[in-house]
């Protein structure tokens, strides 16, 4: 590969748009959780607002730690799903940004679960 | 049969798990998506062996509760991404069975499509070309299915499924990559299979399907141009994928690699898992491997072979080390069983099986080096690729060990030859390398693809000459391929013998033709043809 002259810089507002996208991918991921003061105000006012849910931190030496705030269906087990965000979010993001994988840190929070009447 | 009741469900839901356990390995060699780790069909059967177990404990005795105990252990039990959709599945099914007494066919369409929708529910953004898909295509035929027999029914299910687990493959951008279907989608196929074979009373898992019909469902991309599945383990996460893939693609196709706590996962078909094998230890050591022949694998447990379960004793013969103490003992890499014999009568103490098909380990080594009273041991590797191996032996052994630099067995001959007319005050090592160095070596084999090797063009299925482990000439026969020794560097002047040795698979008389050929066009050589047994080279021999 030649070499280019110049960095190449990922900000932190595309650092959590990969993590969101990925994790809404993710089986039985239904939303992401408000975490601003204002989100979470409108999400009080049911206001329609998309919510973040993604916090990223990327250090100086250009490390990753991420929290995801998450909500989940009813009926599944959450441990199993939480484990599947951490390891396909982060395969997926290091994949999309070549970041290797231990320098990337994932946390997931899960906010809330969401329950639908089954009607049959 | 045409009503299912809650006592036959057990045995129906069993034989899935049966199935599926069976071909565990295969659904897992598949997994490239979401995340490559490989354990997409051990999920999928620990998610419903918990199931069934709580049911065991349980005991339902009617359907609902069958199926509603059945839901609340795969909830419990779901393990990793596909078991938690499995998990879903159930449970949309067990939804749907409330109140049945019995199932009929049009119950068990319900059933599905109650499956689909609550699955479907549970992800946001549902992606196409995954177990998803596949429920959802099955539950549509089911609705047009009007056979109240549950065998036909289920067979159509299955024909719907598996075309829809072919296509996974052009629905995902990773999955055609690798040329797999997608692994959720296919154990999910896998457990529906195994129903269908206990409706039919054929215990699952150890059925017989034809192996045309095997071959078209498993591998629908290709036509077996390669033949065996190879899966091995390397100890390292850091290997340069690149150069691998690029390599491994040369020899073979359905290439996944996936990293994760210090191992990588590799998989890829192949003609020549040796060959796969031999090339990833020289990055890191091999921590399991699994070679099964896709031909055969109606069969999948006999046709298994894991390199774990080749013990060192079947590996290694000792029997020449019985007579009480020895000054020192021969351990020689035999390719075959005509060289075990020369090995043998030349005074061999212990022989190895090994050799380009096969690699030895370590443990080979050890053992009868630990088992064998001698001062010290002589190790003829035999083969470059073993050299490794023997040196690991020779540190870890806490015995006299050296290991020699012979890179094919008719060099170990020579030396074998030189060392049995030793007294006891030489020195074995330098009389045994002196042999080693003065030996030149060829060998015929087929090249197995086409090629341009050091000017020369190769075409596959081309006999190739090699001396010294250099390509000297090609032939169509057998006998044009060893007529290229003319051109070799040897310095024939110097040389009285030439012993060759006839390939396991290369028929006797015309072996007795070629030599005799050979005997005429070098009449200062002695010719002297024996029985080699190797796989792999029709012949090789030596020149000395």
């Amino acid at each position: 590969m030649s070499e280019v002259r110049g960095k190449i810089v990922l900000s932190r507002n595309a650092v959590e748009e990969i993590l969101r996208l990925a994790t809404l991918n993710v089986y039985g991921v239904t939303g992401l959780a408000p975490i601003t003061f204002g989100e979470r105000f409108s999400h009080i006012l049911a206001l329609p607002t998309t919510p973040k849910g993604v916090d990223a931190r990327i250090g100086n030496d250009g490390a990753v730690a991420a929290t995801i705030h998450v909500r989940l269906r009813y009926g599944l087990r959450v441990s199993e799903v939480a484990r599947t965000i951490a390891s396909q979010v982060r395969y997926v993001f290091c994949s999309m940004t070549g970041i290797p994988q231990e320098r990337v840190e994932l946390n997931v929070i899960v906010w809330s679960i969401r329950v639908e009447p089954e009607t049959d | 049969m045409k009503e299912i009741g809650y006592n036959d469900l057990e045995g129906l839901f069993s034989a899935a798990l049966a199935n599926l356990e069976a071909h565990k390995t295969f659904v897992n060699s598949l997994n490239v998506f979401p995340v490559p780790d490989g354990d997409t069909g051990t999920n999928m059967a620990l998610t419903l062996k918990t199931a069934l177990a709580e049911v065991g404990k349980k005991k339902p005795v009617s359907t609902k509760e069958f199926m509603s105990t059945l839901s609340a252990g795969s909830l419990i039990g779901a393990r990793g991404n596909s078991g938690v959709i499995l998990s879903q599945i159930v449970r949309g099914m067990a939804a749907s069975a409330d109140n049945k007494l019995t199932l009929t066919t049009t119950d068990f369409s319900q059933m599905l499509a109650k499956a689909t929708e609550i699955a479907y529910k549970a992800v946001v953004t549902p992606v196409e070309g995954t177990i998803l898909t596949v429920i959802r295509r099955i539950a549509e035929a089911a609705t047009t299915v009007r056979d109240d027999e549950f065998v036909p029914y289920f067979t159509a299910l299955i024909t719907v499924g598996r075309q829809a687990v072919r296509e996974t493959t052009g629905q995902l951008q990773a999955l055609a990559e690798a040329h797999v279907v997608d692994a959720g989608a296919e154990g999910l196929v896998t457990l529906l299979e195994g129903m269908l074979m206990d409706l039919k009373g054929e215990s699952a898992g150890m059925q017989k399907q034809p192996v045309e019909a095997m071959q078209e469902e498993r591998l629908p991309s290709e036509q077996l141009t390669y033949r065996y599945d190879t899966v091995v383990l390397v100890a390292s996460e850091k290997l340069p994928s690149v150069e691998i893939s690029a390599r491994l693609t040369q020899r073979g196709d359905s290439l996944v690699m996936a990293s994760a706590g210090g191992l990588t996962k590799i998989h890829v078909h192949t003609n020549e898992p040796y060959e796969v094998i031999q090339y990833l230890m020289t990055f890191a050591p091999i921590r399991e491997g699994h070679i099964e022949d896709m031909q055969t694998q109606a069969d999948a447990y006999a046709a298994t072979t894991t390199m774990e379960s080749a013990s060192p004793q079947r590996l290694a013969s000792t029997e020449g080390c019985g007579g009480g103490h020895l000054e020192v003992a021969y351990v020689v890499v035999s390719p075959g069983p005509g060289f075990d014999e020369v090995f043998r009568k030349l005074g061999a103490h212990v022989i190895v099986s090994g050799g380009d098909t096969m690699n030895p380990p370590t443990e080979a080594f050890l053992e009868p080096i630990r088992s064998c009273d001698a001062k010290s041991f002589l190790i003829f590797p035999n083969n470059k690729n073993i050299v490794l191996a023997a040196r690991q032996a020779a540190d870890l052994a806490g015995k006299d060990v050296h290991v020699l630099e012979s890179r094919h067995p008719v060099q170990a001959i020579a030396a074998l030859v030189q060392l049995a007319s030793c007294g006891v005050d030489d020195d074995y090592v330098a009389t045994a390398d002196e042999a080693i160095g003065a030996t030149d070596f060829f060998a015929v084999t087929r090249a197995t693809k086409n090629a341009s090797i050091g000017g020369l063009r190769v075409q596959k299925g081309d006999y190739m000459l090699l001396v010294d482990d250099k390509l000297v000439g090609t032939g169509k026969t057998i006998a044009e391929a060893l007529d290229c020794l003319r051109n070799s560097p040897i310095d024939w002047k110097s040389k009285s013998l030439l012993s060759a040795f006839r390939g396991a698979d290369y028929d006797e008389s015309a072996f007795g033709g070629v030599m005799a050929a050979l005997a005429e066009q070098y009449p200062d050589l002695e010719v002297q043809p024996y029985f080699g047994g190797q796989s792999f080279y029709d012949v090789v021999g030596s020149i000395e």
